[in-house]
C-alpha cells in the first residue's frame, strides 16, 4: 500500500537531488533545471499532504497549481537572463559571471 | 566743543577707515582709497593738533629765567587748569555692577605730543604711499592696513589704562606682521614677517606677565596711578624690579634693542612706506613710550641702569654695523636701531625728557628719511646706494630734503638729532663717563655711515656693488633660507636714468624736513625749550642753560664732523676699495651671525620638546587609529573569502543558514 510516507520520501530524494545539482553543477543550463526539481519535490509534497490529511479542502493542490506557474514564469526569465549571459560573457557555466569574487 | 572733548575720535577715525577700505576698497576706482585715507589722517592731524594745542594751554606754565637762574620757587608762572591732565573715562567689562576694566583715555603733555607725531608723521606717510604704491597690486588693501596700524599707535598712546596699551600693543604687532609681508610672493618677505611676529610676540610675553603681575599687587591698570605715592607703597622693590623688567623685555622687542633687534633689518622687506611706519610713527616707537610710561616703577625698582646699558650698547652696536651696509634701507634700520638705543639710554640715565625729545625729533626725521630711500628706490629701480647714479643730479628734491633729514639724524647744528641727542649724551655724561663714551663712539659711527651713503648714492655715478657677488650674500641665512630660496636684490634696467618722484610724495618729503626741523628748534635753547617745558618729567622742568651744555655741543659737534671728514675722505675719492678686512666685511654684513646663531641653536632647543610631543603624537595617538584600521583590514582578508562570486557557494549558506533557523526553532 502506498503511504504518505513513500510521497515524502520520494520528494525528499527530489529535494535532495536538486539541491545537489544547484550546488555542484556548473552549467547553468543544468542549475536552471536542479531548481525546477526543487521546485517540484516542493509541488509533490504539498499535493500528497494535502489528498491524505484533508481531501475536502485542495489547499495543497492550489499552492502546486502556484508552483508550477511561479516555475514557468521563473524558468522563462532564468532562460533570458542565461541568453544575456551567453551573449556578455560567451559561456554559460558560473566560472564565467564570477565577478563579484571577494 | 574742546578738542578733548573730540579725542576719542583720533583713534576711532582710522579704524573706522580701516573698516570702510577693507569692505570697500576693491570697489572705489583708482587710487581713491588710498586718498580716502589721507584724508581721513588729515582730519586725525588737525584733531591732534587742536588736543596739543588745548594741551598747551591747560598745562602750566614756566618762567624761563628763573629755571635757568636754578630759582626754582619762582619759576611757576602760570598754575595748570585743575582738570589737567585731562581723563575720559568710560565704562566697560563692567559685569553685574562691578567696576570692570575702565576705558579711559589719558592726555597729558607727553600724550598730546606723541598723539600729535604720530597723526602728522602717518598723515605724510598716507600721502607719500598714494603715489609710491600707485600700480601695486592689492593697493587698497595697503591702506586699510596702515589706517589700523595708525589707529592703533593712536590709541596705545592715548590709553590711560595699561590693559589698552596691551590691546593695542597686539594690534599693532599683528599688523606690522601684514605689512611686512604685503609683498607675500617673495620668500623673503614671508619669513621676515613670521620673524617679527614671533619676535615681539615672545617679548609681549613679558608685557602680559608684568602687566598681570602688576595688577596682583595694585588691583588695577591704571597709568596715571602707576605714578602715585600709596599705589608704589604697595609695590616691593623687587617685586617693581621684576615688573619693571618684564615690561621692558616687551619694550626691547617693539623698539628693537640687542638682543632682540633682528626682526628690524629683516622688515624691510615690506614697501618702502611701512617702513618709514614702523620706524617712525609707530611700532618702535611705542616701545619707548611704555619704557617712559613705566618710568616710576623703573626707578622704584632700581632698575634704570639695566635700560641704559642695553640702550647704550645697541646704540653703538648698530651703529658699527650700519657701514658694511649696500642696501639703503638696511643702512636705514640699523640707524633706526641705534637711535632708539639713545633713547633708552636717555631714559636710564633719567634724561626722561630728552629721550621724549628724541623720540619725537627722531619720528620725523626718520619719517623723513625713510621717504626718501623710497623716493630714491622709486626713482633709481634700486635699493643698492652703489648702483644708484648720481641722484643729486636727477632728484634734487629728494637730495635736500633727505640732507636735511641726514644732518638732523647725525646731529649736525642746529639740525633736530643735534639737540635732542646732545640732551642724552649731557646727562649720560652726568650719569656714567663709560655710557657718555659708548654714546659719542655711536655718534662718530652715526655721521660715518650717513655721509658714505649720502655720498656714494647721490653723488657718485653708479658702479658694480661691491658685495653683490660675495659668496656670503648668496641666499639669506639670517632668515634661514638657502642660496636657491632667496632671489637676489635686483639691479636697475640696462640704461635706466634715475627720474625725479611725483607730487604727492615730493609733498610729504617737504613737509616732513620742515617739521623736523621745527621740531628740533621747539626744544632747542633758540626756541625758547618749548617742548622740554611742556613735556617734562616730576614737579618742574630741568632745563639747563646753553652755557652748560656748550661743552657737550662742541663735542658732539666735533665728533660728527670728524665722522663726515672720513666718509667723505674715503668715499669721495675712492667709494669701492675695500679698506675693512673681508673677514670684518662678511661678520657685519652677516649681523655677527646673532640671527644664525637663534635659528640654529635657540630655534633647535625651542624645538627639543616638540620632538618628544611629536613621537608622542605620531606613535601614540596615531598608532590608536592605525590599530583599528589595521585590525579591520586583518578580520576582512579572512572574511572577503566568504564570497566567492559563485552562485552556488551563496546557495549552500542560504541552505546552511535555513538549517540553522530550523534547529534553532525546533530546539
Amino acid at each position: 500500500m502506498v503511504t504518505l510516507g513513500h510521497f515524502l520520501l520520494l520528494s525528499g530524494l527530489l529535494m535532495v537531488i536538486g539541491l545537489y545539482g544547484v550546488l555542484t553543477r556548473r552549467n547553468l543550463i543544468a542549475v536552471l533545471m536542479s531548481v525546477e526539481i526543487l521546485l517540484n519535490a516542493a509541488a509533490l509534497a504539498f499535493a500528497s499532504v494535502a489528498a491524505y490529511r484533508d481531501p475536502q479542502i485542495f489547499a495543497g493542490q492550489v499552492f502546486a497549481l502556484f508552483i508550477i506557474v511561479v516555475a514557468a514564469a521563473e524558468l522563462s526569465i532564468g532562460f533570458a537572463i542565461l541568453l544575456n549571459v551567453y551573449r556578455t560573457h560567451g559561456a554559460v557555466t558560473d566560472d564565467a559571471i564570477s565577478e563579484m569574487r571577494g | 566743543m574742546s578738542y578733548v572733548e573730540l579725542s576719542y575720535w583720533i583713534p576711532l577715525l582710522p579704524a573706522l577707515g580701516f573698516v570702510v577700505l577693507i569692505l570697500f576698497g576693491r570697489s572705489l576706482p583708482g587710487r581713491s582709497s588710498g586718498w580716502i585715507a589721507t584724508a581721513v589722517m588729515a582730519v586725525v592731524a588737525v584733531l591732534s593738533l587742536g588736543l596739543l594745542y588745548d594741551v598747551m594751554l591747560a598745562a602750566p606754565g614756566w618762567d624761563l629765567a628763573a629755571l635757568l637762574g636754578g630759582h626754582h620757587e619762582e619759576a611757576l608762572a602760570k598754575a595748570g587748569s585743575p582738570d589737567f591732565p585731562f581723563r575720559l573715562e568710560w565704562n566697560w567689562l563692567a559685569i553685574r555692577g562691578e567696576a570692570g576694566i575702565p576705558l579711559v583715555i589719558y592726555i597729558d603733555a607727553l600724550a598730546a605730543v606723541v598723539t600729535a607725531m604720530v597723526a602728522l608723521a602717518s598723515l605724510f606717510i598716507h600721502l607719500f604711499s598714494v603715489g609710491y604704491m600707485d600700480g601695486e597690486e592689492r593697493y587698497p588693501t595697503f591702506f586699510a592696513y596702515l589706517q589700523l596700524f595708525s589707529a592703533a599707535m593712536l590709541a596705545f598712546v592715548l590709553a590711560g589704562n595699561f590693559f589698552h596699551s596691551l590691546l593695542s600693543w597686539e594690534v599693532m604687532g599683528l599688523m606690522s606682521y601684514l605689512l611686512i609681508g604685503f609683498l607675500y610672493k617673495k620668500k623673503t618677505a614671508q619669513q621676515a614677517q613670521k620673524k617679527a611676529f614671533i619676535t615681539t610676540k615672545l617679548a609681549d610675553l613679558g608685557f602680559m606677565l608684568g602687566l598681570f603681575w602688576l595688577y596682583l599687587l595694585v588691583g588695577n591698570f591704571d597709568l596715571a596711578d602707576l605714578a602715585s605715592e600709596q599705589t608704589l607703597a604697595m609695590i616691593g622693590t623687587g617685586a617693581a624690579a621684576a615688573v619693571g623688567l618684564l615690561v621692558f623685555v616687551a619694550a626691547m622687542g617693539k623698539s628693537a634693542q640687542f638682543p632682540l633687534h633682528v626682526w628690524l633689518l629683516d622688515a624691510m622687506e615690506g614697501p618702502t612706506p611701512v617702513s618709514a611706519m614702523i620706524h617712525a610713527a609707530t611700532m618702535v616707537a611705542a616701545g619707548v613710550y611704555l619704557t617712559a610710561r613705566f618710568y616710576p616703577l623703573l626707578i622704584h625698582g632700581d632698575v634704570l641702569w639695566v635700560v641704559a646699558l642695553v640702550g647704550a650698547f645697541t646704540a653703538l652696536f648698530a651703529a658699527i654695523l650700519a657701514p658694511a651696509f649696500a642696501d639703503v634701507k638696511k643702512i636705514l634700520a640699523w640707524s633706526t636701531v641705534s637711535q632708539l638705543g639713545y633713547m633708552f639710554l636717555g631714559l636710564g640715565v633719567f634724561g626722561w625728557a630728552a629721550a621724549m625729545f628724541h623720540l619725537v625729533a627722531h619720528a620725523f626725521f626718520k619719517a623723513l628719511l625713510f621717504l626718501g630711500s623710497g623716493s630714491m628706490i622709486h626713482g633709481a629701480k634700486t635699493q643698492d646706494i652703489f648702483e644708484m647714479d648720481q641722484l643729486k643730479k636727477y632728484m634734487p628734491w629728494t637730495y635736500w630734503t633727505f640732507l636735511i633729514g641726514a644732518l638732523a639724524l647725525m646731529g649736525i647744528p642746529p639740525f633736530a638729532g643735534f639737540w635732542s641727542k646732545d640732551l642724552i649724551l649731557h646727562a649720560a655724561e652726568e650719569h656714567a663717563k663709560a655710557l657718555w663714551l659708548m654714546g659719542l663712539t655711536a655718534a662718530f659711527f652715526t655721521a660715518f655711515y650717513t655721509t658714505r651713503m649720502i655720498v656714494i648714492a647721490f653723488h657718485k655715478p653708479a658702479m658694480p656693488s661691491p658685495w653683490k657677488a660675495a659668496e656670503w650674500t648668496r641666499g639669506a641665512p639670517w632668515l634661514n633660507l638657502g642660496p636657491d630660496e632667496a632671489e637676489p636684490d635686483p639691479s636697475p634696467p640696462e640704461g635706466h636714468h634715475p627720474h625725479e618722484s611725483g607730487v604727492e610724495m615730493i609733498t610729504a618729503l617737504v613737509a616732513l624736513a620742515a617739521l623736523s626741523f621745527f621740531v628740533g628748534l621747539w626744544g632747542s635753547p633758540l626756541g625758547g625749550y618749548g617742548l622740554l617745558t611742556l613735556v617734562y618729567w616730576g614737579e618742574m622742568p630741568e632745563i639747563l642753560p646753553a652755557s652748560k651744555l656748550m661743552m657737550g655741543y662742541l663735542t658732539g659737534t666735533l665728533v660728527a664732523l670728524s665722522g663726515v671728514a672720513l666718509a667723505w675722505f674715503w668715499y669721495s675719492t675712492d667709494p669701492l676699495r675695500q679698506r675693512a678686512p673681508v673677514w670684518l666685511t662678511r661678520m657685519l654684513q652677516r649681523r655677527f651671525y646673532i640671527d644664525e646663531f637663534y635659528y640654529q641653536v635657540v630655534g633647535r632647543i625651542a624645538q627639543a620638546p616638540t620632538y618628544v610631543l611629536a613621537f608622542v603624537d605620531r606613535y601614540l595617538v596615531d598608532g590608536l587609529v592605525d590599530l583599528v584600521g589595521y585590525s579591520t583590514q586583518v578580520a576582512s582578508a579572512f572574511l572577503r573569502h566568504l564570497q566567492s562570486g559563485r552562485f552556488a557557494t551563496y546557495a549552500l549558506y542560504m541552505l546552511l543558514g535555513a538549517l540553522a533557523l530550523y534547529v534553532g526553532g525546533v530546539r
